[in-house]
């Protein structure tokens, strides 16, 4: 998987966790932007947890244990630059 | 521009940003304490080097939108000891709720605890309230284990009030049927041999405090310091002890606590209660002495942490009642090495 598909993969799961986290409209991954901020996508800290959970669990790669809070992305962009490269190590392994 | 940073304020500030929010976000859904400054004072702030440390806050530019203070203590698991932390009045300002702000000051605490190679942190999630959102948030987190189900010993006092204070009907009605036979405790003087603490007396409470901790196979353990700021600060805990054979054998120590429910309630909120080098009829004395002394500080309730290792028949006969669990004592690893504790057996403090 490219980084391209990787950023889709990612929309399609917070797609999903916003989905189910009882937002007000949630809206269905084609319609969410790579670079727009999770503030104004309504994401709550309970849903960035399932987001990440959801994340390190469907593809098998571990987020959150080494990472430095200024590391923390904001968009779906910047969490497929994040997850990308920690994909790439944990596949080689 | 969110920042993370050490906390700056005072304490009444930090108490008024978590009460504040808190009452907001939860007031008439649940129970909630109503923090103040003195406790926090208490709890977080002194002019030791490094005391800040562990108070970590977010700021947008000079506003304050988040908190998660934590106080560096000693611990001790199956008598090893171990570097930890406590900590509680994790809050966020609604306003900001989608920025992320609650995983980074969880990252940069955990930055922190490591750098201080300090394993692991604890504290309480609240049970069972559907409105409650930390429950969800902290155990989503894979290094945050429950490590035991915690309730309190509740000791009523006003029994009117306590029923106007509680949620649940079941609970409501229990508590003006208890009232009918139970009553407030009996207003009773300090008689001879109980007395309220002075600092000479630290190192035999030390050595009571530190008893008390060894029935437990995780938590606290005490030196002078903490200890003489636990059951000394500015008049705000208070500390009774009881002398037996010459020295001091027994104490009992408490602050007082507003909480919100339907309304709101004083209570004395008992951290230490070392009885064990009493005789049975001191023992009593002792707690019936704190009783009618909460009492005659306006306290509705009396709680206190129900842990294994207490006097439960003595805490029985004097009129406290075993409440179901309504919190999860839990244990976040800071650190791969952090060691794993399993175990019921705590000694903690009720935060």
């Amino acid at each position: 998987m490219d980084q391209v598909g990787l950023e889709y993969r990612l929309t399609e799961i917070l797609a999903r966790v916003v989905s189910e986290g009882g937002a007000k409209a949630p809206r269905p991954a084609a319609q969410l932007s790579p670079t727009e901020e999770f503030a104004t996508l309504g994401v709550n800290s309970v849903d960035l947890m399932e987001f990440i959970l959801r994340v390190e669990k469907e593809l098998n790669v571990d987020l959150l244990g080494n990472m430095l809070p200024n590391e923390l992305p904001s968009t779906l962009r910047g969490w497929a630059e994040f997850v990308y490269p920690r994909l790439q190590r944990s596949t080689r392994t | 521009m969110i920042e993370i940073r050490t906390y700056d304020g005072e304490p009444a500030e930090l108490a008024a940003f978590c009460t504040g929010h808190w009452r907001d976000r939860y007031g008439g859904k649940m129970a909630i304490p109503l923090w103040g400054g003195p406790l926090l004072d208490w709890m977080f702030f002194s002019d030791q080097p490094g005391a800040r440390d562990l108070l970590v806050a977010a700021y947008d530019g000079t506003r304050l939108v988040g908190t998660l203070p934590q106080k560096t203590v000693q611990y001790q698991l199956r008598g090893q000891p171990i570097v930890g932390s406590y900590g509680s009045f994790f809050t966020i300002d609604p306003a900001y709720e989608n920025q992320g702000i609650s995983l980074k000051m969880v990252l940069e605490q955990r930055r922190r605890h490591r750098e201080r190679n300090a394993p692991l942190t604890a504290g309480y999630l609240i049970r069972g309230e559907s409105v409650s959102m930390g429950h969800q948030f902290w155990l989503r987190l894979r290094d945050m284990h429950v490590v035991a189900r915690a309730g309190l010993w509740v000791r009523l006092i006003d029994h009117r009030v306590m029923s106007d204070f509680l949620f649940h009907p079941f609970e409501k009605y229990g508590a003006r049927a208890l009232g009918w036979f139970q009553g407030p405790p009996k207003r009773t003087a300090p008689s001879a041999g109980i007395r309220p603490y002075r600092e000479a007396d630290l190192a035999d409470c030390l050595r009571l405090a530190n008893e008390v901790g060894r029935a437990a196979e995780f938590g606290l353990v005490w030196d002078k310091t903490a200890l003489g700021r636990q059951l000394s600060h500015k008049g705000f805990p208070r500390t009774l002890v009881a002398e037996h054979g010459g020295r001091v054998a027994g104490f009992v120590n408490y602050f007082l606590q507003q909480y919100l429910g339907r309304r709101e309630m004083l209570a004395g909120v008992i951290d230490l209660l070392s009885v064990s080098e009493l005789p049975p009829d001191a023992r009593k004395r002792l707690l019936r002495v704190a009783l009618s002394q909460m009492a005659a500080e306006g306290c509705h309730s009396a709680l206190f942490l129900r842990v294994a290792g207490q006097p439960a028949y003595l805490l029985s006969r004097m009129g406290f009642i075993a409440e179901a669990p309504h919190y999860d004592y839990v244990i976040q690893s800071m650190a791969p090495d952090a060691p794993v504790v399993k175990t019921h057996r705590l000694h903690a403090l009720w935060r």
